[in-house]
């Protein structure tokens, strides 16, 4: 007699337990719950006296009962001296996974890949079947499954045909989704109805860089008739330099803010000599501004002196073998216009030959290499039509249809400043904000007032929240102003030291409006002589609808509604130009570089950067994948053990004597159940008696 | 320094800036970071340890309202306070704030149980150095029954990121004293694993490497320059957080009086 599952029997050993703790156990009859078992022994069992057994037939006719049920779950059968005959391996399915991300690249790595590729397609069988997918920051399938069950000809020729016209993007690398997408892309494969079905595999063909992300795996409950294969593609020279630019701290409220160039080498590089600099319009490298020695693993950051030149798109890094992340783009400092306008008096002295606040306002915007500043005609309409008028300063009164003008461009995203220090410009703040019951109410200042209470969260304070910069009391305002507002549509952004509200904002559609309480004449105040006049009037030429980052990574999506702007054509680095339609909800940034995006009558720049996982191109362990592969080589010896088992499976089906064995199993536990019953009763009339 | 305020009647003297009074004839008071925004994390540990408890409570309701009492006490002062609890692994993290909702927010946290076999402080601390940039008081409650390898470094990277730690460690009187008269099956809460144990032969081993844990913890928290408080779950909590306050204020004197002698050198 042979078995189909004989570790059952060892069941029949567990049948002399019971016996033998009968015998010499004393079980302990409680359990007490405890939160750690850190500082406790196991103690040892104390023998108790032994017993006698009395019932010989029961206990014999219960240990029948439990051997003859692990025997049932043996599954006997008698051999019919059928030998054994490997079946022939079912036919292979295949799901060639390539890695097209921006590290593949590097020198020799894509023909590498292209080639292990070949070799896979090359190994397959005539009822073979393959699938090719892509993947960096997303999967695609570039050859789905046949239609048809196994591969024709045409079609392993129409995969290696797409082998060959592949070529790397410049994406990121999601290594765990598209394993999974591979994975589940096999199993939703319909199996045929008779046989044991395909052996399934996914072979992934990578760089396997350290910086690919595997978090979808954690998740995942690899298939169990799933394996994975890996074959890893090299460079010829391992190591990769990369940078990255960020913008110096120090010069953060500057016009034309310095860069530091931030370096980094991978560990397993043996060192660069690196040198660094600008490029020229055109995309041609400038002069180096830096060399630098860099060893292996070092992360460095190089202050750059020259700033960047009006035109250039980035910074280029050399010394290192592989160049594909050596540009580092950065949207080109443009030509700008800056527009403004003055409503007030004209003169710059007064009559005591003070300067007025006119003075001070029109030496706060200093033209600079790259920004031409135009102080605009107030009378002229077409100045508030002007695209590039960012900001109206409003020190007098306005009649009505001026005020309505400068309304609606304030609507339509100018901000504007109102020095509201006295009663009469009441009415031009209430028409331009909407709130009418808006007043302005002169102060009464012995000596000096100063700003306390800051709101240093305002986007317009923002740069004075360090320490550093954000010291008011040192600017003294000798004639003030406060004011009465109407609604909740108001932010105070200072009081004075008395309390009093000093310096207002509200958003009025696409513009701002700021109300400030103290002009910065001579004789009014000192803001113009302090450090803060300059970037705090500078703050308020930003516009609440400006596009709020330049930085993007390639695989990014642009959003086509900027600010109440929709994007309508975007050119790419490569000079295309694409005619967004309206129905699309988003732009792919596909490669990296400068975008110029146009919105109506807006346009602006974007730069498009590598990820910087990719620059991690140190390779991951073997073991990375291990847990998946472990997985899978265990299911696959017991795959081919149950092949080998099938013959055996099918006699034991036949003559099923678990079966029976299971029917004599029940009567004897019927017998067993009437005799201990019948004993009890014997026992009860003895005891009676 | 974070900013000047206007003196109002009652601030501490100390803290007026004279230099500022010289200039202007205005009284303006200082500002600091850690006056202006003291920020507080508490992790609390909800693993599963935590449900043993002899009396009518379990440790982990004992940790859950010392928690939500510290947290109550420091939002009436203004102060930012935010949870992290764990387990096996990190669970709800809560950022510090002070704005209404978040105790609320914070008490719910504090309720959920967490999946897990085991407590992993060590990672638990790693996430909240990561998600914690800025200095702020870090308390951690916890009964630290669990391998100490990975703790005494991830404290040392709190201290050393500029946080102030404190660690409430709560453990049951039946853990301290081990008063089981009765041979059972021991059932460890975390893993479920069971021993028979007959308490009569395994007190005094028990007590002897519960000492000598609780040493490890001791020496663990002064290397890493951590407060440590012992609190028996079966101390009124009034007494232990009055403990606790006191102790604190006790070290923070003993710091101030090192460094001023050391100054004085």
């Amino acid at each position: 007699m042979s078995f189909l599952t004989p570790l059952y029997l060892a069941g029949l050993l567990a049948v002399g337990l019971p016996v033998f703790f009968h015998l010499i156990r004393r079980e302990p009859t409680g359990k007490t719950p405890f939160s750690t078992l850190m500082f406790l022994s196991p103690s040892p069992p104390k023998l108790a006296k032994r017993k006698r057994i009395e019932n010989w037939p029961l206990l014999m006719l219960r240990i029948a009962a439990l051997a003859a049920l692990a025997l049932a779950f043996a599954r006997p059968f008698v051999p019919q001296g059928t030998a054994f005959t490997a079946a022939t391996p079912p036919p292979l399915r295949v799901a060639l996974v390539v890695d097209v991300s921006a590290s593949m690249r590097r020198d020799v790595v894509w023909e590498r890949a292209q080639e292990a590729l070949i070799e896979e397609i090359d190994r397959l069988g005539g009822g073979d079947e393959v699938a090719l997918f892509a993947f960096d920051s997303a999967t695609r399938t570039v050859v789905d499954w046949p239609v048809d069950e196994g591969s024709s000809d045409a079609h392993r020729l129409a995969v290696r045909e797409a082998v060959e016209a592949l070529s790397p993007d410049w994406g990121s690398t999601n290594l765990g989704d598209s394993l999974v997408e591979a994975a589940e892309s096999l199993v939703a494969r319909p199996r045929p109805e008779q046989g044991v079905g395909y052996r399934q595999r996914v072979v992934l063909v990578s760089d396997m860089q350290r910086g690919s992300r595997l978090e979808a795996l954690q998740d995942y409950a690899w298939p169990m008739d799933v394996e994975l294969q890996v074959r890893r593609v090299e460079s010829k020279t391992p190591g990769n330099a990369s940078l990255r630019l960020v913008v110096d701290e120090q010069s953060m409220l500057d016009e034309d803010p310095s860069f530091r160039a931030l370096l980094a080498v991978t560990p397993d590089a043996l060192g660069f000599p690196l040198q660094g600099g600008w490029l020229a319009d055109d995309g041609a490298p400038l002069e180096p501004t830096f060399t630098r020695d860099m060893e292996s693993g070092a992360v460095r950051a190089v202050p750059l002196e020259a700033p960047q030149p009006v035109g250039s798109p980035g910074f280029y890094l050399r010394g290192d073998d592989c160049d594909f992340d050596n540009v580092y783009y950065q949207a080109p400092r443009r030509e700008q216009r800056l527009g403004l306008v003055y409503c007030g008096p004209e003169e710059e002295q007064d009559a005591a030959g003070d300067a007025t606040a006119r003075f001070f306002a029109t030496r706060a915007f200093p033209a600079t290499a790259h920004r031409t500043v135009e102080w605009l005609n107030p009378s002229a309409a077409a100045t508030w039509d002007d695209p590039d008028l960012k900001l109206a300063i409003v020190v007098a009164s306005l009649p009505n249809s001026e005020a309505e003008r400068i309304a609606q461009a304030l609507r339509r995203g100018v901000n504007v400043l109102c020095v509201a220090t006295s009663a009469d410009m009441s009415s031009t703040v209430a028409r331009l904000s909407g709130d009418l019951s808006f007043r302005v109410e002169p102060l009464e200042v012995d000596d000096y007032l100063l700003w306390a209470n800051v709101d240093r969260e305002d986007p317009l304070l923002s740069p004075f929240a360090d320490p550093r910069y954000g010291d008011f009391s040192k600017v003294r305002f000798w004639k003030a102003s406060t004011f009465e507002v109407g609604d909740d549509g108001w932010r105070t952004l200072a009081r004075y030291d008395r309390g009093d509200v000093a310096f207002l904002a509200r958003n009025v559609e696409r513009g701002r409006l700021f109300a400030i309480g103290a002009s910065w004449g001579q004789q009014e105040s000192q803001l113009a002589l302090s450090t803060k006049f300059v970037p705090l009037l500078g703050q308020m030429t930003q516009r609440v609808a400006e596009v709020a980052t330049e930085r993007y990574e390639t695989g990014d999506r642009l959003p086509l509604l900027h600010g109440g702007r929709v994007l309508t054509r975007v050119t790419d680095p490569a000079g295309e130009v694409t005619v967004v339609a309206a129905e699309s909800p988003s732009y792919l940034l596909a490669r990296p570089g400068v975008y110029r995006l146009e919105a109506s009558e807006l346009a602006w720049d974007v730069a498009v950067n590598l990820p910087a996982s990719e620059s991690d191109t140190t390779p991951l362990p073997d073991a990375a994948l291990g847990f998946v592969q472990d997985t899978q080589r265990r299911r696959a010896a017991e795959a081919s053990k149950r092949l080998a088992e099938l013959p055996d499976v099918e006699l034991e089906q036949r003559q099923s004597l678990w079966q029976w064995i299971v029917a004599a199993t029940l009567v004897g536990v019927v017998v067993e159940t009437w005799l201990a019953g019948r004993q009890a009763t014997a026992v009860s009339v003895e005891t009676a008696s | 320094f974070s900013e000047h305020r206007p003196y109002v009647y009652g601030d501490d003297q100390r803290y007026v800036d004279w230099k500022l009074y010289a200039r202007s004839d205005r009284h303006f008071v200082k500002r600091f970071e850690d006056e202006t925004n003291l920020r507080c994390y508490l992790i609390v540990d909800r693993s599963r340890s935590m449900n043993f408890g002899a009396s009518s409570y379990t440790k982990g309701d004992y940790a859950a309202t010392l928690a939500a009492t510290l947290a109550m006490f420091l939002m009436r002062q203004h102060d930012a306070v935010g949870v992290m609890t764990f387990a096996e692994t990190a669970g709800r993290f809560i950022p510090a704030r002070c704005r209404s909702g978040q105790l609320r927010t914070i008490l719910a946290a504090l309720e959920s149980n967490l999946p897990g076999e085991s407590s992993d402080l060590g990672a638990a601390l790693e996430m909240a150095g990561k998600l914690t940039p800025r200095r702020a008081l870090t308390v951690v409650i916890s009964d630290l029954l669990a391998p100490l390898e990975e703790v005494a470094s991830r404290l040392r990277f709190l201290v050393a990121k500029g946080h102030d730690v404190a660690v409430l460690q709560t453990l049951d009187r039946a853990e301290l004293e081990f008063p089981f008269n009765d041979a059972s099956s021991f059932e460890d809460l975390e893993t479920g694993r069971k021993i028979y144990v007959d308490p009569a032969a395994a007190r005094r081993e028990y007590l002897e490497r519960f000492a000598a844990h609780q040493e490890a913890v001791r020496r663990l928290c002064v290397e890493a320059g951590v407060e440590l408080t012992l609190l028996p779950t079966d101390v009124p909590l009034e007494r232990a957080l009055r403990q606790f306050v006191q102790l604190r204020g006790a070290q923070r004197t003993q710091r101030v009086r090192r460094e001023r002698q050391g100054r004085g050198r």
